[in-house]
């Protein structure tokens, strides 16, 4: 799972869940891989993202770097702040671990890179 | 056949505006049309469009396509495609899981590239992923990046190892993912909506659970502006009236579900599906 990913996903699908975000990351293995950047790619997701999400989801891996807190302005043109949003976004993957509901503490678990987000049928 | 349904797809992915709907034809090339054979089927196309039909994708020979890299690309992408692992004798029929044949899948996505512009650098997702044929072609033209929705485990165990499949050295599709859940559930939330650029998909035809595939275009012109699907040729006429203006047929194909699939009594079986493009209003 790349944080890219875990920026979108909720436990809002749960029966009871008021808003299911963001998911806490527990990980077991994280791997770093190289992934072409794209800096109209990356300009173009930016506004898409929820930014506390994202900083926070990369410093509970130990991968925030030097990513700052807030969102900077003017972000189009600065390809050196485009290509850290890059890394964290699509070159971080969760392998192993779990995803966590902040109101239920149900799990989803990590598996090969592959988030199961399959419910029961009694959850829904 | 409603005409207003079908367009000319002659355009190439410079031109911004799109010519209004006339015809139905596609063109796999952006390149100039000096190729005199890819002229001998456009022809042919018009013809059958004159009768009321729409035309097969196009799968003449490109090589001869002046000064572009076009042609090979094709081709190549057909080739790593043959390679990708699909379900097998592991196919589970409750879930219509039968793979995109290759050369198929090749057609439809150059296509998609290089006639809209809709899969280099943007962001893709892929509904019903299966093993990920759809995902890793996006990815090897080009795609920003991929994400693929199906809910079957035993799939997506299958797509993690072709995602790190390097296609002979060529390029490893890495910069994809898959997520195990239920396309028609609540799972896809409004976080997704309106994320990606394009969404491709061979959904479930709807065989076994009536009505999936419509459930999977509606949830798919949620996550992106632009859907692009393969339906079976007898549903299009239901599918055309439902989203009436929001869709164009672009081809008609041959679809060919071979032996491996177990239900199927005889070797292997040709079905008429088509790919259709829709459009958010
Ligand atoms: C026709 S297969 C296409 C597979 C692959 N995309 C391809 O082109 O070869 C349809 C896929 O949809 C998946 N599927 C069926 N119902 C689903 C659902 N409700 N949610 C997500 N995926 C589903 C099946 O597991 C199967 O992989």
């Amino acid at each position: 799972m790349k944080l890219l990913t875990h920026n979108m996903l909720s436990s809002r699908c749960i029966k009871g869940v008021d808003v299911g975000y963001p998911l806490g990351i527990q990980a077991k293995d994280v791997k770093i891989s190289e992934v072409g950047f794209n800096n109209e790619f990356v300009s173009r997701i930016i506004p898409k993202l929820d930014w506390n999400t994202l900083y926070n989801a990369a410093d509970s891996l130990g991968h925030a770097g030097d990513l700052p807190q807030t969102l900077i302005e003017d972000f189009e043109n600065n390809e050196e702040f485009l290509r850290k949003v890059h890394h964290v976004l699509l070159e971080i993957e969760v392998i192993d671990g779990e995803l966590v509901c902040p109101e239920t503490g149900r799990k989803f678990p990590i598996t090969s890179g592959i988030p199961n987000m399959l419910l029961n049928e009694d959850e829904v | 056949m409603e005409e207003a349904t079908i367009s000319i797809l002659a355009f190439t992915k410079h031109q911004p505006n799109p010519p209004p709907p006339q015809l139905g034809i596609v063109l796999l090339t952006c390149g100039k049309l000096t190729n005199k054979k890819i002229l001998e089927e456009l022809e042919l196309n018009k013809k059958l469009l004159k009768q009321g039909g729409v035309p097969p994708l196009s799968t003449a020979p490109l090589a001869a396509v002046p000064g572009g890299s076009l042609p090979n690309l094709l081709r190549d992408l057909e080739c790593c495609l043959e390679e990708v692992e699909t379900f097998g004798t592991r196919a589970k029929i409750r879930l219509e899981q039968y793979p995109t044949p290759a050369h198929l899948a090749a057609c439809v996505l150059h296509t998609i590239e290089t006639s809209f512009g809709d899969i280099s650098g943007r962001l893709v997702a892929d509904l019903g992923c299966g093993c990920g044929n759809l995902t890793v072609g996006a990815s090897l033209l080009g795609a920003a990046s991929v994400v693929g929705f199906d809910i079957d485990p035993d799939a997506l165990q299958v797509f993690e190892s072709n995602r790190h499949n390097d296609f002979d050295g060529l390029r490893c599709p890495d910069d994809v993912e898959a997520v195990l859940c239920d396309v028609t559930s609540s799972v896809i939330s409004s976080r997704w909506h309106g994320v990606f650029d394009t969404v491709i998909m061979n959904p479930p035809f709807g065989t076994k659970k009536k009505g999936i595939d419509l459930e999977f275009v509606k949830v798919g012109l949620q996550l992106a502006p632009v859907v692009y699907s393969l339906h079976k040729t007898s549903t299009r006429n239901h599918i055309v009236k439902k989203f009436e203006g929001r869709c164009q047929v672009l081809a008609q194909l041959r679809f060919n579900i071979d032996h491996s699939y177990k239900f199927h009594t005889r070797d292997s079986v040709d079905i008429s599906v088509d790919l259709i493009k829709f459009c958010k209003k």
